[in-house]
């Protein structure tokens, strides 16, 4: 079976609009995978300097306290050494040295319990961010991609309508050529006929007639003619 | 004109076809040339005695009633003018026929168109042996067919249907 021309064409833009279509597809789905993959990277990161950050809050707690612990000692040690103090105001003293370190250790727990909270919140948000940005990209891209889809589908259909119209029309014009080649090959092999059967019969009719019609009867049916052309006002 | 014309009617009325007056036309253009040359006088003689007997007798008479000398070229050019125009006029009915004209089939068929139209009426025959027999006339853009050949092609078209489904 041979293909028109025509329709293999139609097949080729065809096939060949699918194909940027699966390309650009595919595109969309490799810059979504690569973003996808930053954020991935993103978080990742996140989370060691979280953890980093956390390293670090608890060093400087650890180290606050060490300084203070030492400071409560060397304070005790120079209150021992001293003579003049009497033991009551020792004693008074040691307990407001013990207050006041008891009050800062607090305080820098208090503080550090706040940093945390406050890098957590940090953290939090920016990771809230960073899922709305994916889901923003994400969204982005499922509406290009959607888009896409659209127009090939618009694309597509109106290259398919046309396509039918085109065959249809094609269509119509090669049954109405056929029926006119019929209807012409029909009338031909009829005047073959009609012409085979009137020389058949015009040879007959000589071989017959001719041989036995004299030269004066040809004359008669000449005059005879004559006067019927003069009768049907030929002459 | 009058007296040409009556002249010139007898000599059309010997002329029946068109090969006929083909003929006598180039013997006139012969007689014309000669007219034209150096010495027309002699050369119109020389020519006027060599054509045909039937020819030089018509022209003499024509002459004759008309009071044209055989010396008088300039009176022999007008009428020879008036007579090749008038020739060219003459009317002619197409004749096809299935065979070559025979001088009987010649002489019925010209009696009778002379006769229908008139004596300066010509006849063009035309030969077409298919006809089988009859004739096919033709006039000034009028048709009539009345060969044989048409008449059985009426009855085979006729029983068309007939003659088909036998075969």
């Amino acid at each position: 079976m041979i293909i028109p021309t025509f329709i293999l064409t139609i097949f080729i833009v065809l096939f060949t609009l699918l194909l940027v279509i699966f390309i650009i597809l595919g595109l969309s789905y490799a810059k979504l995978i690569k973003q996808l993959h930053q954020k991935e990277e993103s978080r990742a990161n996140s989370h060691l300097q979280e953890k980093h950050i956390q390293n670090l809050l608890t060093n400087a707690k650890e180290q606050a306290n060490t300084i203070l612990k030492d400071a409560g000692v060397q304070a005790n040690m120079l209150l021992g050494t001293t003579v003049s103090f009497s033991k009551e105001a020792q004693q008074l003293t040691r307990e407001k040295l013990s207050q006041i370190v008891t009050e800062q250790q607090n305080a820098i727990a208090k503080l550090v319990t706040e940093l945390g909270q406050a890098e957590q919140q940090a953290i939090q948000h920016a990771a809230d961010k960073d899922i709305q940005t994916i889901q923003t990209i994400a969204q982005d891209i499922t509406a290009e991609a959607e888009k896409e889809i659209r127009d090939f589908r618009s694309v597509l259909q109106r290259e398919t309508l046309s396509a039918q119209r085109i065959i249809s029309s094609k269509l119509e014009q090669e049954n109405t050529q056929l029926e006119k080649e019929l209807v012409d090959y029909k009338s031909n092999q009829m005047q073959k006929i009609d012409d085979a059967i009137v020389t058949i019969i015009g040879k007959v009719a000589k071989q017959t007639l001719g041989k036995t019609i004299s030269e004066q009867e040809h004359s008669q049916l000449i005059v005879e003619a004559l006067k019927n052309a003069k009768n049907e006002g030929v002459l | 004109m009058d007296a040409y014309a009556a002249t010139i009617l007898p000599i059309l009325k010997t002329i029946n076809t068109t090969q006929e007056r083909e003929l006598f036309e180039q013997e006139l253009e012969k007689l014309s040339v000669a007219l034209y040359k150096i010495k027309p006088h002699e050369g119109f003689l020389d020519i006027f005695s060599r054509l045909g007997k039937q020819t030089q007798e018509l022209l003499t008479q024509a002459f004759t009633k008309l009071q044209i000398s055989l010396s008088n070229t300039e009176g022999i050019k007008t009428y020879l003018t008036i007579l090749k125009l008038r020739l060219e006029a003459m009317p002619v009915v197409s004749v096809q026929i299935a065979l070559a004209p025979t001088q009987e089939i010649l002489l019925a068929t010209s009696s009778f168109v002379k006769e229908t139209l008139g004596d300066d009426a010509l006849i063009a025959f035309t030969v077409d042996p298919t006809l089988v027999a009859g004739a096919v006339i033709s006039y000034k853009g009028k048709f009539f067919d009345a060969s044989a050949k048409n008449q059985l092609s009426n009855v085979l078209l006729q029983n068309k249907q007939d003659i088909l489904s036998l075969i």
